[in-house]
């Protein structure tokens, strides 16, 4: 059986961790994950530490999507398995929680009842339900649009839904699917940061499945780069610059050589997984 | 020269002058907008013109009686308490061959747009038995439950059945995947699935299905009941028609008219009740 690596003291999850936050970490072990005769993932192993992000990149169809989808347990990895270790805080009610691409919002509920809906079948008293939602629509700043139907808001702010609804169960390790690719270059910037903040605060651990080097060179401690399918381990890239000091001058030279790092790893097998996607 | 849709005139392979100019709208058109005066007015002239036609003798008032003629076949129907008499078992054939069929649509088209083994049992005897006109099957249906009430409204509920089983499991079929992965990745257990997501998200689709239903039903119970009833729309026609009695003949026509109308704008205020977030 595959050993995790012991967590590093000098690990970038910067920031010390709230007293009481969920310490939970997600052992990823898929040796194959096939559909059929169509290998999509191939010796996948990930250790996410408590309180990190990883950030995983990759060309088009190299299984990102599928990975986090077999992390969440949404699919079921051919050959593998995944693995929590660390305690459950009392308060979390789904210690591996999603944030969608398209948001998957109700169009027929409200922005309150759309975050409430993780809770309606738990037991809970009303005024804690009301209380969590309410803390919810606070933190990601929605309060004043409890009432409002999704389609009357904008991308970001069905995006911030999303998250509040991510936010109510008080996870314990999101997993985010391009949480910010369908939003505009402006609204993503102002969630990435909005993002940033949150998780500053929560310090829960994060897979943030991306196609964005600003975002994963932003956003993550790690980054997971695939190959292309069969999706492989091809680098893991340590981003050792705290998050909060991402956006400083100091910064911009490490950072522009990790994404120009990135980018070297995946620009041939990017563009021929285009050209593959094109001739399908 | 071409004309453009808003009859601006274009003009195509002449030189035009150098210099600055404005550039010509070319958008507009093809946007219907409603306009409920313009629909009355047509109504009206519509019905003035067959009036004068009769008038003038233009069509013989035994084939084509007028509006005026028509009114007054309806007053008389509504006073001498026919209309009433015909129009509630119509109604109440109707009411209950829908509500039995519709209901046993919904359970069986909800059975088979959630499960894949119901589906499979049922879609080839759906298919098989959905293009038949459910009014040939009313000699069976007689022959099975007596003359009376019971095989009008079986007749009926079996027209309404087989659409109402296709436009649930259809709507079922298109409630978006990532909506019930979602819940799925909450640990909503089913039954929350199917009450909270997959019901409310179908529900479009079985309104629509509704008002399919409801046509079936309105013309299942004329047809049942020209051939086997005494009172009712059908047999009020079938009986006018047989005596040459144009005029009520027509009324009962503006009667179904009306009906299906009512009907219609039922169905809307339902829809805009429960589909308000569309």
């Amino acid at each position: 059986m595959w050993d995790p690596p012991p967590i590093r003291a000098s690990a970038p999850v910067g920031g010390g961790t709230r007293p009481g936050l969920a310490r939970m970490e997600v052992i990823v072990d898929v040796k194959l994950h096939a559909y059929g005769d169509l290998k999509v993932l191939e010796d996948i192993k990930l250790h996410v530490r408590s309180g990190e992000i990883v950030s995983v990149i990759g060309p088009s169809g190299c299984g990102k999507s599928t990975l986090l989808g077999i992390m969440g347990g949404i699919l079921k990895a051919t050959d593998g398995s995944v693995q929590m270790e660390g305690q459950i805080p009392a308060d979390c009610l789904n210690p591996l929680t999603y944030i969608f691409q398209d948001f998957a919002l109700l169009p027929w509920r409200t922005v309150a009842q759309n975050v409430a809906l993780p809770l309606e079948h738990h037991r809970m008293s009303s005024a804690e339900r009301t209380a969590r939602v309410k803390d919810a629509l606070v933190r990601t700043k929605l309060d004043d649009f409890a009432g409002a139907l999704p389609k009357q808001l904008s991308g970001g702010m069905r995006q911030r839904v999303g998250i509040a609804r991510a936010l109510v169960v008080k996870p314990a390790v999101l997993l985010m699917d391009e949480p910010l690719s369908a939003l505009d270059a402006q609204t993503r910037d102002l969630l990435m940061e909005d993002f940033l903040d949150l998780w500053l605060r929560e310090r829960v651990a994060g897979v943030y499945i991306t196609h964005n080097f600003h975002e994963c060179l932003r956003l993550a401690d790690r980054v997971m780069v695939l190959s292309r399918r069969p999706g492989k381990l091809k680098e893991m890239i340590e981003v050792r610059i705290p998050q909060r000091e991402r956006t400083q001058k100091s910064a911009q030279t490490e950072l522009v050589d990790l994404g120009n790092r990135l980018w070297s790893l995946i620009r041939d097998e990017a563009s021929s997984a285009e050209r593959e996607v094109v001739d399908a | 020269m071409l004309e453009d849709t808003i009859g601006t005139k274009v003009a195509t392979g002449t030189p035009q002058p150098a210099g600055r100019r404005e550039v010509a709208f070319r958008g507009g058109g093809f946007l219907p907008e409603p306009n409920s005066i313009h629909s009355w007015i047509a109504f009206a002239v519509v019905i003035a013109l067959w009036q004068v036609a009769i008038t003038r003798r233009w069509i013989d008032p035994v084939f084509l009686p007028s509006p005026v003629a028509i009114c007054e076949a309806l007053w008389n129907l509504a006073i001498s308490g026919d209309l009433w008499r015909h129009l509630s078992i119509s109604l109440m054939r109707i009411g209950s061959g829908w509500v039995i069929g519709t209901g046993l649509g919904l359970v069986v088209g909800i059975a088979m747009g959630l499960w894949s083994v119901t589906r499979a049992v049922g879609m080839p005897m759906v298919s098989a038995i959905y293009p038949i006109p459910k009014i040939a099957l009313l000699p069976l249906f007689i022959l099975w439950l007596g003359i009376g009430e019971s095989p009008k409204i079986v007749t009926i509920a079996s027209g309404v059945f087989f659409p109402t089983i296709i436009a649930t499991f259809s709507g079922i079929d298109s409630v978006p995947r990532n909506l019930i992965r979602m819940a799925q990745s909450f640990n909503i257990p089913v039954s929350g699935i199917i009450w909270k997501i997959i019901l409310p998200s179908a529900l479009p689709g079985i309104l629509a299905g509704f008002r399919i239903s409801m046509a079936t039903a309105l013309l299942l119970v004329v047809t049942a009941e020209m051939i086997g009833a005494q009172f009712g729309i059908g047999a009020f026609l079938l009986t006018a028609g047989n005596l040459m009695q144009t005029d009520d003949l027509m009324a009962g026509v503006v009667i179904l008219s009306i009906l299906g109308l009512s009907i219609g704008a039922i169905l809307t205020m339902v829809e805009k009740a429960f589909l308000s977030w569309r």
